[in-house]
Formats: structure tokens, sequence, C-alpha cells
């Protein structure tokens, strides 16, 4: 045997033994830590003591939209909603792993949904579970079930925590926390919305909300493909330059999105169907709320 | 065996332990010591173990080929585990100063370089009273490149001083 050969050998049985290593190290740290580090390793205490301070951010800069129709239109949604977002299981979704990093049921955040005034194509969730949807937005949508289908993703980023895991990320837990030990004043709570308002989360948390969400319209009785169809009315509300849009995420593309959410209803409506549960529409006259939204003009930048 | 024996066969005729002076059996065990250098300083940079495996190679490697194998051996083995240490050092600070969680993995990883660190403290303790002793020890892999380096076939046109001689056994 040459001593190339020889030492290749020893390479082997080195490379090996530290493989064996790597693999026993890996079956104790699953043994050790079987329930993993929860993906948001953050006090919930953070998430209810930021509620308050980002609602009167909120309420202070925007014009909120509080007329007894889109105030009755939002009830008949969370109606429907509400009960199946507490119901649908951590795992569910069924197709992937990364949901079962959602929030285990008794530990999701009760929903506030808030309506902006503002020509802005966009909706965002603050940490503790207030969903706040543009009206531009809402303009863009050809029926309610959609605005039911862009709500249920928001709720999935906020059982998920996305928006705190996010804000974590950009500004680091330590300021975070410091807000509520109440160092840092109103511009702090400012800059904190103007970040909460434009957050991306990536690629694979909209995949796994627009997973959750399609489950939570199913579970909800709401035609799961109204999902795919928001997506669309989004897409086409803008041709030229979907940059534009801040509701939607350069680094998952919308075609992508549409045409896995339509896959995702298919097999939804199908484990819905097999389940015994139809699909019926939500009773709001959608032309009617569109109406009376605040006419704004056209957005000036 | 004899010196004819010895040529046809192709080996070559490591100095005895009682051949090598003492001096040289103490200056190869430090070459295993090198690994805690940080930990003297105190500092958590695995780096700089590495930095003092190397330094004392230099240092040694035209001295004494005895000390010199032992030195390039401990740097040799060392370089993996401090590049795995210092993966994880890096890892921590991301964790820290970027506020990420830590994951699943990481604890794995910490499992793997600490599993990997124990039992390279062992080998290495074991190298180290063998130097200390006088004998050679092959760390596998390790071992093996560090003797062909110093006793290898092409050894013997590096040699520059007479302390790399083989010296005849004394009394003889």
């Amino acid at each position: 045997m040459s001593a190339r050969a020889r030492l290749a050998r020893e390479l082997a049985w080195v490379l090996a033994v530290v493989a064996a290593i790597a693999a026993l190290a890996f079956g104790a740290a699953r043994l050790f830590f079987a329930r993993p580090v929860p993906a948001p390793d953050i006090p919930r205490s953070l998430d209810a003591g930021l509620k308050p301070l980002m609602l009167k951010q909120i309420r202070a800069e925007n014009r909120l939209v509080e007329t007894p129709v889109v105030t009755i239109a939002v009830a008949a949604i969370m109606d429907r909603l509400a009960p199946a977002y507490a119901a649908v299981p951590a795992e569910d979704g069924g197709v992937s792993k990364v949901a079962s990093k959602a929030a285990s049921k008794e530990e999701r955040p009760t929903i506030e949904v808030l309506v902006i005034d503002s020509p802005m194509i966009n909706a965002f969730t603050v940490p503790g579970g207030v969903v706040c949807v543009y009206t531009g937005l809402m303009k863009t949508l050809s029926s309610v079930e959609e605005l039911a289908a862009i709500l249920a993703h928001e709720m999935s980023h906020a059982a998920f925590r996305d928006p705190l895991t996010q804000l974590a990320r950009n500004v680091g837990m330590a300021t975070l926390a410091s807000v509520l030990t109440g160092g840092k004043g109103e511009t702090f709570a400012q800059g904190l919305l103007a970040d909460l308002v434009s957050l991306r989360y990536g690629r694979a948390a909209e995949d796994r909300a627009d997973e959750f969400a399609i489950a939570l319209l199913a579970k909800a009785g709401i035609d799961p493909a109204s999902y795919g169809s928001a997506l669309s009315r989004i897409k086409g509300s803008n041709p030229k330059d979907l940059k534009l849009l801040r509701y939607l995420d350069p680094h998952s593309p919308i075609d992508e999105r549409i045409r896995s959410a339509g896959e995702r209803a298919k097999a939804a409506a199908a484990k819905a169907a097999a389940a015994g549960l139809k699909a019926r529409r939500i009773a709001v006259d959608w032309r009617k709320v569109l109406k009376t939204l605040p006419s704004v003009l056209e957005p000036t930048d | 065996m004899s010196s004819e024996e010895t040529a046809r066969q192709g080996a070559i005729r490591l100095p005895q332990p009682d051949e090598i002076p003492e001096r040289e059996k103490e200056d190869a065990m430090a070459a295993y010591l090198m690994m805690f250098a940080s930990l003297a300083i105190g500092l958590p940079i695995p780096l700089f173990n590495l930095i003092a495996s190397f330094v004392y190679y230099l240092v040694n490697r035209k001295s004494s080929r005895f000390v010199a194998f032992h030195a390039l051996q401990a740097l040799l083995s060392h370089i993996p585990v401090v590049l795995l240490n210092a993966g994880l050092v890096a890892w921590l600070v991301v964790v820290l100063v970027t506020g990420l969680h830590f994951t699943g993995g990481f604890f794995w990883y910490l499992l793997f370089v600490l599993a990997l660190n124990i039992a390279y403290i062992v080998i290495s303790i074991i190298a180290l009273i063998h130097a200390r002793k006088g004998r050679f020890y092959y760390i596998p892999l390790f071992g093996r490149l560090s003797f062909s380096r110093f006793y290898g076939p092409k050894a013997e046109a590096r040699q520059t001083t007479a302390a790399w001689e083989n010296r005849p056994p004394e009394g003889t």
C-alpha cells in the first residue's frame, strides 16, 4: 500500500469518527432539546406591552375609518374568521414543517382589525394581534371574501409572531425591551410604527403565512380560492411598478404566490369538503362598503 | 536489527527514548500545551491557540527532529478543532449582537464541538505524556503528515542542522 493510500485511509477514518461524533451530537441535541426553542424566543409580555403603545401611535398618525358600514363588514368577516383562527391546529396547513412553529391555540393573540384611511395598497400587523388594512387595499379588492383572505394572511403573521421577530431582528431585543421600561418616548414609538408599516418578513415567512391563511379560510367556511384572487387583484392594481406596492415582498414573487395559492386552495377545499364543510358567502354587500369608503386623493408619492 | 536490514525494508531508525535529551522531551511536551494558550491569557478567541501553536512550530522546526515532529503534529491536529471552535464563537456573537434566537442547530453544533474538543484534549494529553517520555505518538492522519515531513523520504534533503542527525545509541 502506497504512502498516499495510507494517508487517504487515515483521512477517511478521521472523517468517519468526526461524522459519528456529529451524528451523536445531533441525536443528543434532539433528545435534550426535543421541543426546539420556539421560533421567536421573545417573552410574550413584549407583544402585550407593545400593543397599547402602537395602537396609540396608529391613532395619532392615521385617520381610522369607523363608519357603521365598514365596522359591520369587518365584524361579519371576523365572526367567521375568529373561531376558525382559534381552532386551526398549530401543525395545520399540513404541507410544510414550518407551519408547526405557529403559536399554540391558547397563545394566539386575539385579533383586532383597524381600517386606515389611506390610498396606499397595504396591510400590516402589529405585535399583540392588531391587523391594519388600508382603504387603498380594500378598493382594489372585488369581494368581501378577498378582504377576508387578506385579513387571514395578516392573522397568520400574528399567529407566527412574525412582526415581533422581524422587529427584534431590525432594531434588537434590547431596544424593544427599553420601550416598555419607558426609557424612550413617542419618537421611538413613531419609528417602530414606521418600521412595522413596511416590514418585510421574507419568503419563508410569507409562504407559511399564505399556507396558514388558506387553511384558516377553509376552516372558516370561506372559499380558499379567494386568497389567490385577492393576490391577483393586488398585482393587477398597479401593473406598471409592482415595487410601489408595499404589501408585496419583492423577495417572494407574486406570480409564484398566486400559483401556489391556487394549488393550496384546491387541496384545502378538497379537505374541507371531505370534512363536510361547505363554503358559504359572507353576508356583506361589498359594493356598498366600497361606496362608503372615504374617497381619497390619488397617491401623491 | 542490522542497518542493512533496515535499509532493505525502507524503514527509518527512530531515536530511542533514552537517546533524547530531557530538554527536548520537555519541548515536545510543551507543543501540546499550546492549545491552552488562550486560556492562559483569558481570551475566548480560539484562533489565538492556533497562532501560539504556529509560532511554537516555527521556533522549533529546526532545533530537533523529535521536537519538530511533535510540534507539527500538535499544530496540524489543532487546525480543524480551532476552526470549528471559531465557528461556534462567531455563531454566538452573531446571535448575541443581532438579537436572533438560538435554534436547534446551534445546540447541535455546540454539543458537536464540545464532544470534539473533549476528544481532542484526551488525545493531546496522551500524546503529551508520550512526548514527555521521549516516545513517538501518532495522532491519526496528522501524525502521518508530520512524520513524513521530518522522517519521510524527502526529509533527509531538508536537513540543515547537525541536531537532526540520528546519533547512534550511546555506549555501543
